[in-house]
C-alpha cells in the first residue's frame, strides 16, 4: 500500500528547507499550506533578521529579509493544495468549527483534499488543531525536529 | 528579491546553517510577534 502524502506545518517546513527533517518515515510526497508557508516566511524574518550574524552581518534588515525569503523559497518537490479544491472545504469546515482561524482551516482542508497525514511540530500540536483533525477523521502525528 | 541577486558570503549552505541556528531559538518569538489572529496557534 502506497504511503500517503504529508502536510507539514510551518516549523517542520522550515526544518526541511534548512536542515532536513529528522524522520525517515515513508510518505507519498511533501506538501504544506499557503498560510503555513506565509507564516514561515514572515515569522522567520521577524524572529531572525535582527539576530543573524556571520555571513549576514554586512547586510541591513531589508536585505536580510530578502535573503531569508530566498532561503525559504519553496522547493519544487514540496507541493501546495489546489485552492479550487481546498477553499470550498474551508468554507464547510468553518461551519462545523466556527472559531477556527484561516491557518487551521486551510490545514484541515489541505489534508482532506490530498488524503494526507498532517505532521505537526510540538508547538502546533499543543493547540486546538489536533482535536479538530480527529473530529474530521484526519490522521496526524507529532514530529520533533532535531 | 526582485530582479537583483543578493550574494551571501560563504555560500548558501553557510547561510542556511546560520538561519537555522537563529530560528531554532527565535522562530516562535517571530510567530508571537506577528499579532495576526489568522496566523496564531489557537489554544482554546
Amino acid at each position: 500500500m502506497a504511503a500517503p502524502p504529508v502536510v507539514l506545518d510551518d516549523w517542520l517546513l522550515i526544518t526541511e528547507l534548512l536542515a532536513g527533517l529528522p524522520t525517515r518515515r515513508r510518505h507519498g510526497g511533501l506538501f504544506t499550506t499557503a498560510y503555513w508557508y506565509y507564516r514561515a516566511c514572515r515569522a522567520a524574518v521577524v524572529g531572525g533578521a535582527g539576530r543573524l550574524s556571520g555571513p549576514f552581518e554586512q547586510f541591513g534588515l531589508t536585505e536580510r529579509g530578502a535573503a531569508i525569503g530566498a532561503l525559504l523559497r519553496l522547493r519544487e518537490d514540496i507541493g501546495l493544495p489546489d485552492a479550487r479544491m481546498a477553499v470550498p472545504l474551508m468554507a464547510e469546515l468553518a461551519a462545523r468549527h466556527d472559531r477556527l482561524n484561516l491557518l487551521n482551516l486551510e490545514a484541515c482542508a489541505a489534508a482532506l483534499t490530498l488524503g494526507a497525514v498532517v505532521w505537526l511540530s510540538p508547538e502546533s500540536a499543543a493547540g486546538v488543531l489536533p482535536p479538530v483533525l480527529d473530529a474530521e477523521g484526519i490522521r496526524w502525528l507529532v514530529v520533533r525536529p532535531a | 528579491m526582485g530582479g537583483s541577486a543578493l550574494i551571501i558570503p560563504g555560500g548558501i549552505d553557510v547561510a542556511k546553517a546560520e538561519l537555522w541556528r537563529v530560528l531554532k531559538e527565535h522562530y516562535q518569538d517571530g510567530v508571537e510577534a506577528l499579532d495576526d489572529p489568522d496566523l496564531v496557534d489557537q489554544y482554546d
